[in-house]
């Protein structure tokens, strides 16, 4: 019996869910929010102070970049503070910070415009072809553990904008299905199968890294 | 069911088994699969290294301050004038962001009626800025000197001296309310703000004056003065401007000092 059998996976829905609470539960930050449309703007502060980190996180994952995160970072709040009565109460505000952060970082990849997509493919070529070892093996046989995680982080930007956002909220962020059905404004079905086919996009431009030599593929057939 | 429909459909449960969020039934029947199809086992082994690689990213933490730093982006650029911004760059943005918070915290637009929501765009950034002039820690070096000293001239924007010209003033309301019945909102509080910093500061007056296109100027001396003949002020500027002794400030000071002799 193969590895893989051996060691069932534990179902992750339950971390998941108890990091998020679920949308029905008491939004924490709705106080905030009320104090904000009777016009108490320090309101809003607090409101920025307190989801800042986690949608700084977010669109550093979705860009790629610390600076153009930052510029996201801005125009997300931006954006919220003037749009902030679009936000119903359907959702958790945090969800619609989300949203909001995630149509900003969409937006900031369209405006980069052709030339810079190209640069960034022939960059991500690059170094995928002169960085790296041939060997899937081998993070420790000599790669930085720098390059290799900047690696992962380009092949992640150089998915399609539809994958690429399920994935970071799945798989980077630790968002439930539900929860990223609600910020994508999608079905929970679309969604899933989204991040499946992000995941699978993903490992194929991360063979390199992730695929077994021959001999151990066979052995772990045995 | 063929075979190969058969392996399709377990190799669409890869992700989810994975996951751990297939149900234990459809799990044992997944590894009865796995113990007999070798592109599966390697698939998902593919997949779980792939899953380690994406877990070993760390977390992205902003960096100290930053989240000071978004607020008073954030309340600038809310407060900007962005028609004025083009031509008159970032002090005078950030200048004018001071004056918005000052005029709209002390109600001035409410007071003079203007259209609009309860809740206005202008006011809620210009309260926005406010709220966060209270609740910011006082920076000491923001980025440009001409920004810096003029956003720390914030809170002092009372006039500095009896017959100074202030937006903030009982006089300075209604010509503010009389320039607002005539003009653009933004370019009365933007003129209103020019006005008060010449009574108070004249080398940052110039300063933001000579930031405008050349050819722009002698348009907005000329607005400055007939507005500060409305108010009353025209002359208390141009004696402030000439006591000043700035070779810059010879021209304007005659402008104005035309104009108080009307």
């Amino acid at each position: 019996m193969s590895e893989p059998i051996l060691d069932r996976p534990r179902p992750v829905a339950a971390r998941r869910d108890a990091a998020l609470p679920e949308p029905q539960a008491q939004d924490p930050d709705l106080e905030l929010v009320d104090r904000w449309r009777d016009g108490d703007e320090s309101a809003f502060a607090s409101l920025v102070r307190r989801h800042h980190g986690r949608t700084f996180g977010l669109l550093v994952r979705m860009l790629g970049s610390r600076e153009e995160a930052e510029d996201a970072l801005q125009e997300t709040f931006l954006n919220l503070h003037r749009h902030g009565h679009r936000f119903r109460r359907e959702a958790r505000f945090g969800t619609f910070v989300y949203r909001v952060a995630m149509n900003a970082a969409l937006n900031r990849r369209r405006s980069l415009g052709r030339r810079r997509a190209q640069l960034e493919r022939l960059a991500s070529r690059q170094a995928a072809g002169d960085d790296l070892p041939q060997s899937p093996r081998g993070p420790e046989a000599g790669v930085v553990q720098g390059e290799l995680r900047a690696r992962v982080q380009r092949e992640i930007q150089a998915l399609s904008p539809n994958l690429r956002g399920p994935l970071v909220l799945y798989d980077l962020e630790g968002l439930p299905y539900g929860e990223i059905a609600r910020v994508l404004e999608l079905p929970e079905g679309t969604v899933k199968s989204r991040i499946h086919r992000a995941r699978r996009a993903l490992r194929e431009r991360l063979i390199d890294l992730v695929s077994e030599s021959d001999d151990e593929s066979e052995g772990a057939g045995q | 069911m063929s075979l190969r429909l058969g392996h399709r459909r377990f190799r669409d449960q890869l992700s989810d088994y994975a996951d751990g969020q297939l149900s234990p039934r459809l799990a044992t029947r997944f590894e009865r699969h796995l113990a007999s199809c070798a592109d599966c086992r390697k698939e998902l082994g593919e997949l779980r290294r792939m899953l380690e690689l994406l877990h070993d990213l760390p977390a992205a933490e902003p960096g100290p301050g930053s989240v000071d730093a978004l607020l008073r982006r954030m309340a600038e650029t809310e407060a900007r004038p962005r028609r004025w911004l083009s031509a008159w760059g970032a002090p005078v943005a950030a200048a004018a962001a001071g004056l918005a918070a000052l005029l709209l915290v002390q109600d001035v637009s409410v007071s003079i009626g203007l259209p609009g929501s309860a809740v206005r765009p202008e006011a809620r950034s210009a309260s926005l800025v406010a709220a966060e002039a209270r609740a910011l820690p006082r920076r000491p070096a923001p980025p440009a000197p001409s920004t810096a000293a003029m956003l720390g001239r914030r809170a002092e924007f009372a006039p500095a001296t009896p017959g100074a010209p202030s937006g903030a003033s009982s006089s300075g309301r209604s010509a503010l309310a009389a320039c607002i019945g005539s003009r653009d909102t933004r370019d009365c509080i933007r003129y209103h703000w020019m006005l008060d910093l010449a009574g108070r500061d004249v080398p940052a007056f110039l300063e933001v004056f000579e930031s405008l296109p050349e050819a722009a100027r002698p348009r907005l001396a000329g607005d400055l003065a007939d507005l500060a003949r409305g108010s009353g002020s025209a002359t208390a500027i141009a004696d402030h401007l000439r006591a000043s002794r700035d070779p810059r400030a010879a021209t304007l000071a005659a402008r104005f000092a035309a104009v108080g002799r009307r």
